[in-house]
């Protein structure tokens, strides 16, 4: 039978077959420990890798808040621009060349443009780059029309920052750029990631908590192409609160067209509010510049420009105050008592001071004879001056310049000024280890000398003049309304202190600088409404003399006090007067208009 | 104690059968060019299990007659489907009969078996039965597919193991062939990066396998007095001799040839994404964890990261979606049907048919173990199939009836009465 034979050929082994069971044994328990070791001890971990390969978060960059004026004129936006983008996963090389051409021919742009685009991608293998990042709307169109012949390019929607008036406001508006590592760490709780936008300088970095969004995200299953399965979690991106700023547009526009090509800087508030109407320093920039892709030649031409186009000319700026200053000496005269409107000194043109006779000089050639204070005020006569100073001593100078602010910082919204010098017999000594002379106290009651101020602490002094002692806290933002459009925050005037100072001195003041635009330095302003001004040239010893204007009208109930600053322009009253001119005349339109 | 052996058996396999079509459901679900995979298999676990009773109640001994015709058609076959066969990936190895592919290399290990217990019987040298088995190899080997020729190794040696026959000299050609052909690949491959093993740093590995290998015969010459100073030196030469000859025979290749062996040996060795499927592989086996992420749940398989999870990487779907109590489940379910093989491997009386079912046992552990160890990471991609578990009608088909071989063997040695 079939079944039952067989052979004995052959002999086992007389062991038994150890071997197999041995073998058997050992390769799985290495498996099963393999499985142990894999599942249960490192569970954990990769179940989390595996996680990460399923869910893909995508950002949704929230778009920034707006900036408006104080009359609704849309000053910072947002435009929408288009980039072309590519899904790299699993193309080859040939079609990538391939898809270079089609797109090079669609849009007209040079193949080694495109390939830039796609040699970056290189460096990351996995996910998507930009190959152009400034689409038409023409390109736009054509690579929609012929998307079925493009896989794995798709178009993408992202805002840039845009600033409508270019270099006007720069200063105020600031720039925005990538957040720095710096920054980063700093403020690590902000929520911010690298490659975030943050604003750098100006109302941008002042107020970036308001007017940056928080971004949204979207968890997303992706499969092994990365293409979408569905939806895990998402939150809609958060737009940033819009700023309605103190502004008024107008009268920036104003200043900016008066100021010209000129260097120099323009700020005007309301002295009883606080309220910062005209912001301007020139030369500017243009901050669209900041979020064009980074250029390091552009960069260095802003950065280096020997003219300095990001220096805030109006907080940054440090420069001798010249007659401007002269307020500060009559009213530290008055207060101490070295003086009243009476006091009488007499002005042949120039005088010698000191144990070495030095001549100073006044501003004109022509002597202006026997003076009080309001003539020496509206004529600006130095000689005067440098005796009323010398009498009344460079400590009670001081005294009242830092009283009106001189020296520290005049605001807290923007965190870079320059605070300038008020100096004194100490720190003469300190600085030079030389004597305070008497010279000294007649320069600096000139605003020359060692005095250095910026703008900004001008116009808080004089606009403190204007409203009979008060100060008022500069202020930039009047409001913060929320995308929605509703109110979030309103800020209200806030009163600083009020000087220590007789009212009858100020008032005092206030009709010695009527003067000046009556009969004075400020005769040609010829406005038909009462202004109180004062003009300066300031000796500069780079180069020509910078032009001062201060001044605030109506004298009573003031509504507006300017300063001007002209770099290198001269006399104040040719070069700075006729800017604050256009400013008085954007401002009080209506009622000019009706006389 | 009679037919506990055969129901032991049978159970492990009807419940790998489920498992098998389950899982190949669950790889297949998301993938549209896939649908209706698991009809298929479930066909074709029929036909196997079918198969497989038959052959059980069919004596053994008209197979091992009948092997050479068997033998033959695998050769046939082989030769045709280099002809004819279907190119995938160009690579053939599947012949098209219209409603099936038909894998004529699964048929050729079965037969390879049986034809080495029939050669034995017939006294034929083991120069000759060697000789049988590599013309499988080689007709494997140019399809390509490496991974199967591989799997005639343990075939052969599962055969020749119980067969009495001094096989020692393989033990000593084995390891140092391995080593020619290793050193010929990895030379071929890491010249292709600019680099040799010649280098001073990879001078380190046979300097290291040499001080491991003195060490151990030294310790095993205490033991075994057999062993003498003399034979150290000649296995430490032999061992340097094969490292040598590996090496040099991949200086002498021109580039492209190399790439040509590389691609050749490991088609899955991607220099560009290396080791992408063992990572998905293990992300999806661990990331299972104690009771997996659930029957098609696993995110690693439906959304296609693993790769090949039907055939090659089907445990990793196990892994994934029933964790490591399914994983284990499936090894101990593999390991009961092996200890039942060992246990008929022990107990038969019939010199054929312990071959037999020492030839299977060797086959599907070794397969098995690869197949597993390449999942969980532990080796290079070699493309095999898991049997019993992996997508495949030919491979089902194949195993089960080997069982069904193991099974006759163990009714005869019951019938008997051991």
């Amino acid at each position: 039978m079939l079944f039952n034979r067989y052979y004995s050929i052959g002999t086992p082994s007389k062991k038994g077959y150890s071997w197999p069971r041995l073998l058997l044994a050992v390769l799985f328990t290495v498996i099963a420990g393999r499985l142990l070791y894999l599942q249960i001890i490192k569970g954990n971990y990769y179940w989390q890798r595996a996680e990460r390969n399923r869910i893909q978060n995508f950002f949704i960059k929230a778009p920034r808040g707006r900036i408006f004026s104080r009359k609704g004129t849309n000053l910072v936006g947002n435009q929408p621009i288009y980039s072309l983008l590519l899904a790299t996963e699993g193309l080859d090389s040939k079609i990538k060349k391939q898809l270079a051409g089609k797109i090079s021919k669609l849009t007209g742009r040079s193949l080694k443009e495109i390939n830039r685009g796609f040699d970056l991608k290189e460096k990351q293998p996995f996910g998507v780059v930009e190959i152009i990042s400034n689409l038409s709307t023409e390109e736009i169109m054509k690579i929609e029309e012929s998307s079925h012949y493009l896989p794995n390019v798709f178009i993408q929607v992202n805002s840039r920052r845009k600033y409508p008036y270019g270099d006007n406001g720069a200063h105020l508006f600031g720039y925005i750029g990538e957040v720095s590592r710096e920054e980063l760490s700093a403020r690590r709780s902000g929520g911010f990631k690298l490659k975030d936008k943050i604003g750098k300088t100006g109302i941008e970095k002042s107020y970036d908590d308001y007017l940056r969004g928080s971004d949204g995200f979207k968890k997303i299953e992706v499969g092994v192409k990365g293409e979408h399965r569905k939806l895990i979690t998402s939150r809609p991106p958060k737009i940033g609160n819009d700023i309605i700023l103190t502004i008024d547009w107008d009268l920036q526009e104003a200043a900016y067209r008066a100021l010209g090509d000129r260097a120099g800087a323009v700020v005007a508030m309301e002295p009883d509010t606080g309220e910062i109407l005209v912001w301007l320093s020139k030369p500017g920039f243009n901050p669209e510049d900041f979020t064009l892709p980074f250029s390091k030649a552009r960069a260095e031409k802003i950065f280096h420009d020997p003219k300095h186009p990001l220096y805030d000319r109006n907080i940054q700026g440090e420069y001798a105050p010249g007659s401007l200053f002269k307020v500060v000496t009559a009213l530290s005269a008055l207060e101490s008592g070295k003086a009243d409107p009476n006091t009488e000194y007499t002005c042949r043109g120039s005088i010698r001071i000191g144990y070495d006779r030095k001549l100073y000089r006044c501003w004109k050639n022509t002597k202006h004879g026997r003076l009080d204070l309001k003539d020496a005020i509206a004529n600006s006569c130095n000689v005067y001056f440098y005796q009323l100073g010398m009498e009344t001593g460079v400590d009670i100078i001081r005294d009242m310049a830092l009283r009106m602010g001189f020296s520290k910082k005049s605001q807290e919204i923007f965190d870079y000024e320059n605070t300038g010098l008020i100096p004194s017999a100490s720190w003469k000594k300190k600085k030079f280890n030389r004597i305070w002379y008497p010279g000294d106290s007649a320069n600096m009651s000139v605003g020359q000398g060692y005095v250095l101020v910026n703008p900004m602490q001008l116009l808080k002094a004089f606009s403190a003049v204007a409203a009979s002692g008060k100060v008022l806290k500069p202020r930039l933002v009047k409001m913060i309304l929320s995308p929605e459009g509703e109110v979030i925050e309103k800020r209200e005037p806030i009163v600083e202190k009020t000087l220590d100072i007789d009212k009858k001195n100020l008032a005092f003041l206030k009709k010695a600088m009527r003067s000046v635009t009556e009969y004075g330095t400020a005769q040609y302003l010829n406005l038909n409404m009462d202004v109180a001004s004062k003009t300066g040239t300031a000796e500069n010893p780079h180069g020509e003399d910078h032009a001062w204007y201060a001044g605030f009208a109506p004298v009573e109930n003031p509504r507006i006090a300017v300063v001007v600053l002209v770099e290198n322009g001269g006399y104040g009253s040719v070069a700075s007067m006729p800017v604050a001119r256009e400013i008085y005349k954007a401002k009080f339109k209506e009622k000019l208009n009706e006389k | 104690m009679k037919n506990k052996i055969e129901k032991i058996i049978l159970a492990s396999i009807l419940l790998l059968s489920v498992i098998n079509i389950v899982m190949v459901a669950s790889a297949t679900v998301q993938n549209a060019g896939l649908s209706g995979f698991w009809m298929k298999q479930i066909f074709a676990v029929i036909v196997g299990l079918l198969v497989m009773w038959g052959i059980r109640n069919i004596s053994y001994e008209l197979f091992l007659e009948l092997s050479p015709v068997f033998y033959a058609l695998s050769v046939i076959l082989l030769v045709t489907v280099l002809i004819i066969g279907k190119d995938v990936y160009g690579s053939r190895r599947w012949l098209n009969l219209g409603f099936l592919n038909f894998q004529p290399s699964e048929l050729a290990k079965l037969s390879s078996i049986i034809f080495g217990a029939y050669l034995i019987r017939k006294k034929a040298s083991v120069i000759k039965i060697t000789l049988s088995f590599l013309l499988l190899v080689i007709l494997v080997l140019v399809e390509p597919d490496a991974g199967t020729a591989l799997m005639f190794l343990p075939a052969y040696l599962g055969v020749m193991l119980v067969s009495g026959r001094d096989i020692r000299w393989i033990f000593i050609i084995a390891p140092f062939t391995l080593i020619v052909v290793l050193t010929l690949f990895t030379e071929s491959y890491i010249n292709i990066n600019q680099s040799s093993l010649l280098d001073p740093f990879y001078l380190l590995i046979p300097a290291v396998i040499t001080a491991v290998l003195y060490f151990v015969m030294y310790e095993l010459k205490k033991v075994n007095r057999n062993i003498k100073f003399f034979n150290i030196i000649t296995v430490i030469l032999l061992f340097w001799a094969s490292w040598g000859i590996g090496i040099a025979g991949a200086r002498f290749l021109k580039d492209y040839q190399k790439k040509r062996i590389v691609s050749f040996m490991a088609p899955d060795l991607d220099p560009l994404g290396a080791g992408y499927n063992t990572r998905q592989s293990i992300l999806a086996v661990g990331s299972g964890k104690f009771l997996g992420k659930g029957l098609y749940e696993g995110t690693q398989t439906q959304l296609g990261f693993l790769p090949v999870r039907h055939t090659d990487f089907i445990f990793a779907v196990i892994a994934e979606e029933t964790g490591f109590l399914g994983s284990v489940a499936v090894i101990f379910l593999l390991g009961m049907l092996l200890w039942q093989f060992i246990k008929v491997i022990e107990r038969s009386e019939y010199p054929a048919g312990k071959m037999i079912v020492s030839g299977a046992f060797m086959l599907i552990l070794i397969q098995a173990t690869v197949n597993l160890g390449v999942t969980l990471g532990l080796l290079p991609v070699i493309g095999i199939q898991l049997p019993f578990i992996s997508y495949g009608g030919s491979g089902v088909i194949m195993f089960m009836a080997l069982t069904g071989i193991v099974l006759n063997i163990n009714r005869q040695t019951e019938i008997i009465g051991i």
